[in-house]
């Protein structure tokens, strides 16, 4: 079924679980994201939040519970068989996670070449184009080790959105970063969002970020959801986590 | 007295229990590589890359390296042949030697030291910064994409570098043999080539192939399966040099007793 045929949710995840070295870190997470909204993952420090990110496209297997994206269950899937549901999804991982060895355009390029596109110039006129998109046109030839951490995460974000992909998901996208580059990558997440009508899961701390972005929240807190709901009613709960997480968020602030 | 076999059967078991996890692992990672071999998922490019990288890259280290262990070696047995009147055995000997065991050895632990540390930090590296996930990420095999194109890449670079250790190693022996210690040329030559088989470079260089496989291996195993960042990088490259370097010299035993009985030595007779 293609994306446009199937009238669910992007992703649905039932009862997940999964322990590292016997510590469990993710505690039976059920939740569903909607197609075309912005889901945004909100938990301190070790609530699991990345963790949860990596089983929505196979990159981590849960011990329990099941991922489906598209209405396809992941989990019993080869990683071969994954590979075109993992090419409908790109990742803005927290530190970039661009190549090393290849320039910006290339590492920009890479996802439209090892998807068989061999038109040399149309993928040259894509990487200028989502280049552009995220402010950084002209700096293809640069490679990744002389970039700032603000770069570096605006070129991953491009390299991600190239393929143009049905769904995005952001591992702490705001992470490391002086507020006036969270601030203008915030709002590149809700430009690609609108603009490409992107199905977004972003994990998170900030909750300045969360009250920008979200469509949804999902609060963790010891990889149990405490909150899954619309942004308004986080501030509404009465879960004493939820709202120590809240009002240190405020102190934080001032 | 049970208590102290239980701890001593404890002892034992742990790191009998480790060594078999890991060769099982390491196992495993070949079994998938000549999967990935057999579909022909062969990315060209890099493999040329890592030829360059490998088999450019280690020519200078591996040329200095026999040519100075084969002058060293002649010199040895000069001066103990030359007790007994066999200087003229010098070059059968050396050139044997360099073929079946030290060439492939030397220029395999060179490579180890060289490549082996530079491919466990290069993967390490990738594996603690996300890239390979972000590989797995847009649906590209980090098997295919890092470690065939260097397995494919060392088994061509190994023959020509364990090749090139053994020329030179056999002429640094001439050159110390003859300009040195006055072994006539033609005598020296004469008997190196009646005493050289096809049979000794054959084994040199099956086992410097063997061990290049060893080494992308273990190399590549230990970048793979890295964490706990810098200090797991570094703990990585430490481990595919030191790992390499025992499997090269005791597979070389090995290969030793396997590989004399097929491909035997000419007989010496001076």
């Amino acid at each position: 079924m293609s994306v446009s045929d199937n009238p669910g949710p992007f992703f649905r995840i039932e009862a997940l679980r999964q322990s590292f070295d016997g510590h469990p870190v993710l505690r039976g997470v059920s939740f569903d994201v909607p197609r075309g909204k912005t889901t945004v993952i909100l938990g301190g420090s070790g609530a699991g939040k990345s963790v949860l990110l990596k089983h929505l496209n196979g990159l981590m297997r849960p011990l329990a519970g099941s991922v489906q994206v598209e209405g396809n269950d992941i989990n019993d899937l080869s990683e071969r068989d994954l590979t075109p549901i993992r090419r409908q999804i790109g990742v803005l991982f927290q530190d970039g996670a661009l190549f090393d060895s290849l320039t910006v355009g290339e590492n920009v390029a890479f996802p439209l070449r090892e998807a068989g596109d061999r038109n040399e110039d149309g993928i040259r006129y894509r990487v200028n184009e989502v280049l552009e998109l995220v402010g950084l046109k002209g700096q293809e030839w640069k490679m990744p080790g002389v970039l700032s951490g603000g770069m570096r995460k605006r070129v991953s974000l491009a390299r991600a959105i190239a393929g143009r992909p049905a769904c995005m998901l952001y591992d702490e996208p705001t992470a490391g970063l002086d507020p006036i580059l969270s601030e203008n990558i915030t709002r590149l997440i809700a430009e690609m969002k609108d603009e490409l009508r992107l199905t977004s899961v972003v994990v998170t701390h900030h909750l300045g970020a969360m009250r920008f972005l979200a469509d949804q929240v999902l609060f963790l807190k010891h990889g149990e959801v405490r909150y899954c709901g619309p942004a308004a009613g986080l501030d509404d709960s009465d879960d004493r986590e939820i709202r120590e997480f809240i009002s240190a968020d405020a102190m934080g602030r001032t | 007295m049970k208590r102290m076999a239980g701890y001593l059967a404890a002892s034992v078991a742990g790191p009998v229990l480790g060594l078999l996890t890991y060769l099982g692992q390491v196992a495993r990672l070949l079994v998938e590589v000549l999967a990935s071999l057999l579909s022909l998922r062969i990315r060209w490019r890099l493999v040329l890359a890592q030829i360059v990288a490998i088999g450019i890259g280690s020519q200078l280290v591996v040329i200095i390296t026999g040519a100075f262990t084969g002058a060293v070696f002649a010199a040895q047995a000069y001066f103990k042949f030359s007790e007994l009147g066999l200087g003229s055995a010098t070059g059968p000997v050396v050139s044997i030697a360099m073929c079946r065991e030290l060439g492939p050895v030397l220029a395999a632990l060179m490579v180890a030291g060289r490549m082996g540390a530079s491919m466990a930090a290069e993967i390490g590296t990738m594996r603690v910064t996300e890239q390979i996930d972000a590989l797995r990420a847009m649906g590209v095999s980090p098997l295919d994409y890092l470690v065939v194109p260097r397995v494919l890449a060392i088994l061509v670079s190994m023959p020509i570098l364990v090749g090139e250790a053994i020329l030179f190693g056999m002429l640094a022996s001439e050159l110390l043999t003859v300009q040195l210690f006055g072994v006539p040329a033609a005598w020296y030559e004469t008997q190196l080539l009646a005493h050289t088989g096809v049979p000794d470079i054959l084994t040199g260089l099956i086992k410097g192939t063997f061990f290049g496989g060893l080494i992308v291996l273990i190399s590549c195993h230990q970048g793979l399966i890295t964490s706990e960042g810098a200090v797991g990088v570094g703990r990585a490259t430490t481990r595919a040099v030191v790992y390499s370097s025992l499997a090269i010299l005791i597979s070389n035993l090995f290969l030793s007793l396997l590989l004399n009985p097929l491909l035997p030595t000419v007989t010496m007779d001076f």
